[in-house]
């Protein structure tokens, strides 16, 4: 990255991409604790990552706030601009993957007051493909890589066939035995939430490749090429 | 004494004075006129003195360019440059520093090299991963374990791209506000699954933070090894409690008046008996595994005739296949001899053909033997239920079963393949294990020929 006279400036570019790394970092965790509370019904797990949305949603208004600060102050341009740009809407699906992580957990709740369903028999690769796919679109951030971004836009229809393969097979539990349409009913809702956050990841990808790309774009314009 | 520089500069001017003076006297001679022989005497003087001046003062210059350009090749780190030393005057004297200064700055270097190539060594022979940071998070140093560990060079690149570990990039920010040294532990969310203990402290300079040192510690085997050991407590919790749940409550029923109901009496002291024999054969199984594991069990390894363990066993259990309708097929064509204990390979043998016969409802099961070099490979191949993929890599696991209800209906105690494995471990050979579910289930080992 071109070196800044200001070097506060600098600064607060590095810090607006590490906090959204961070941001990332929290949301991976927050989705495997779902998923490990979910398996293993663990309520306490899954209120513990309930009570940590606050840090996930506060880290956002933070990054949200510095990147208006810079924007205002800074008026950046060319790859700063898009690194900017790039982040707040990345932050607003990261936030966003983090509710679904709370989803996932009020729902968890839920159900371990009942006894088990039959196994959640593709949930967890389910849930395993969708945080690969987070976890690769927000490496693909970090390493400006964008084949990795792209290999999550095709690993999307993995997440979304597991889904559409979860959700017909509770539909036929449920007609086969009513008494279990409201567990089953909340094991769809976590399919959705799963096959969401794939979504998310998806947003997260096109959102790196515009930034990487437009970058590509810079260099043909000799104006910009400094 | 030292040659002064001043003084050939004393000579010099000196040496116009007088000559002026002699000039002087000579044209006052010619001219008889004072005036006219000063102007004369004294440019004449004023051009000899110029020309001496030039001549000494060329050749320090000379020796000042050697030295300037000995000094720039010491900035350059080239040491190797002599310099003469060319007379003993405060030039002489600069002269011979510098020569000094070269050798002594190729000492230092050389002995710091050495310091910092200890140091070096150090650090890439450490099992630990080391890493330090900048103020910023901005990774400065890392060793070899580090770089192993993930596989891409790191310099540069903030802490938080590395690893976005919340637990970790928390603890590295508690580090920092507490100047001192603190630690953890967490798992990266690679497919690897790596958990750490990290060490982490502040580098503190002149009462400012310049960074951090990090050091991670991969405790993922730890970890396993401590979640097999709480598994396998709970484990063996729960199977010495199950057989005494039953015989404690059949004992109570008895007690309150069920012995006076002979019927049902003599059917609740079969379960007491029962349960007792699941509990004796289940302590016999543990204690065999620990002393196996604890290698107090010899082995008796000698020349042994393969045919003649197959046939015993086949003899042993013959009984318990035509009860259920299986067959029984020996496949050894030739006569085999293994180096092995005999007692234990029998152990072994019928603890495999006897899980062969539990899980086989119908068809057959088989023993075959093969010479393969230096080694024996015996199988024993059943047409039973077959093992879903997904448990073939636990099998041999304390208490593994693929079906814990039909296990234990079945008698086992969930440590037989435990301990077939380690007899066939501790003879030098590997269960290997191949099934299609439905179709049955292969288990193979090898054993060295005699």
């Amino acid at each position: 990255m071109p070196q800044h006279i200001v070097k506060q400036y600098e600064e607060e570019l590095r810090q607006i991409k590490e906090k959204v790394i961070r941001l990332g970092g929290l949301v991976e965790q927050q989705i495997v604790n779902a998923i490990k509370a979910l398996t293993d019904r663990d309520t306490l797990l899954a209120e513990e990552v309930i009570e940590k949305d606050h840090v996930v949603n506060g880290l956002e208004v933070e990054i949200d706030e510095l990147c208006l600060k810079v924007l205002a102050l800074r008026q950046p341009a060319a790859s700063d601009l898009r690194l900017i740009t790039t982040a707040i809407k990345l932050i607003t699906d990261l936030e966003r993957i983090g509710d679904k992580a709370v989803n996932i957990c009020e729902r968890a709740i839920e159900l371990n007051e009942e006894p088990p369903l039959k196994l959640y028999v593709d949930l967890p690769k389910m849930a395993e493909a969708a945080q690969k796919m987070l976890r690769e679109s927000i490496d693909a951030f970090i390493k400006r890589d964008t084949a990795l971004a792209e290999k999550v836009l095709v690993d999307d229809d993995i997440v979304d066939d597991l889904h559409r393969k979860i959700f017909k097979e509770l539909l036929d539990y449920m007609i086969k035995d009513p008494g279990s349409v409201s567990r089953a009913m909340k094991v769809m809702f976590i399919s959705k939430y799963i096959e969401r956050i794939g979504d998310h990841a998806t947003n997260i990808s096109e959102i790196v490749i515009f930034m990487v790309k437009g970058k590509v774009i810079r260099h043909m314009i000799p104006d910009e090429q400094q | 004494m030292k040659k002064k520089l001043f003084l050939p500069v004393l000579f010099s001017h000196l040496l116009v004075i007088l000559l002026s003076i002699l000039l002087y006297v000579i044209f006052e001679n010619i001219y008889s006129d004072s005036v006219k022989a000063a102007l004369t005497a004294l440019p004449l003087g004023l051009i000899t003195a110029a020309f001496f001046t030039f001549r000494f003062s060329k050749r320090i210059s000379g020796r000042l360019e050697k030295m300037s350009l000995l000094a720039d090749n010491i900035s350059r780190g080239n040491l190797d440059q002599p310099l003469l030393v060319q007379s003993d005057d405060e030039v002489g004297t600069l002269e011979a520093s510098l020569a000094r200064i070269a050798p002594a700055l190729k000492v230092i270097i050389e002995d710091l090299e050495e310091r910092e190539g200890q140091k070096g060594a150090v650090l890439s022979s450490m099992g630990e991963a080391v890493l330090v940071t900048d103020r910023q998070g901005v990774i400065t140093l890392t060793n070899k374990k580090t770089r192993e560990l993930l596989k891409a060079g790191l310099a540069g690149k903030g802490i938080a791209e590395v690893f976005r570990d919340p637990t970790f990039l928390d603890l590295i920010e508690e580090g920092n506000e507490k100047w001192s040294t603190v630690s953890g532990e967490f798992t990266i969310f690679d497919p690897r699954q790596i958990t750490f203990h990290a060490t982490i402290s502040p580098l503190i300079k002149n009462m400012k933070i310049l960074g951090s040192v990090i050091v991670l510690h991969d405790i993922s085997m730890l970890k396993k090894l401590e979640t097999m050991r709480k598994d396998f407590v709970a484990n063996v919790s729960h199977e010495l409690k199950t057989p005494l749940t039953s015989i404690r409550g059949f004992a109570e029923t008895l007690l309150d008046g069920g012995m006076d109901d002979k019927k049902h009496a003599g059917k609740f002291l079969g379960t007491i008996l029962n349960n007792a024999q699941r509990l004796s054969r289940l302590v016999d199984d543990l204690l065999t595994l620990s002393n196996i594991e604890l290698g107090k069990v010899t082995f008796d390894i000698r020349e042994v005739n393969l045919s003649d363990v197959i046939n015993s066993v086949m003899s042993t259990l013959t009984p318990k296949t035509t009860q259920k309708g299986l067959e029984l097929k020996n496949e050894l064509k030739q006569a085999l001899y293994v180096r092995a204990d005999r007692d234990r390979l029998e152990q072994i043998l019928i603890n495999l053909m006897d899980n062969a016969i539990k899980f086989t409802g119908e068809g057959s099961v088989t023993v075959r033997a093969q010479q393969q070099s230096e080694r024996i490979t015996i199988s024993v191949t059943d047409t039973g239920v077959g093992i879903p993929e997904n448990d073939l890599p636990r099998l041999g696991e304390r208490f593994y079963r693929v079906d814990p209800a039909r296990s234990r209906e079945l008698g086992g105690t969930g440590l037989g393949l435990a301990i077939v494995k380690h007899l066939v471990t501790s003879m030098g050979g590997t269960l290997v294990f191949e099934s299609v579910e439905g179709r049955g289930t292969t288990v193979r080992f090898s054993l060295p020929t005699a």
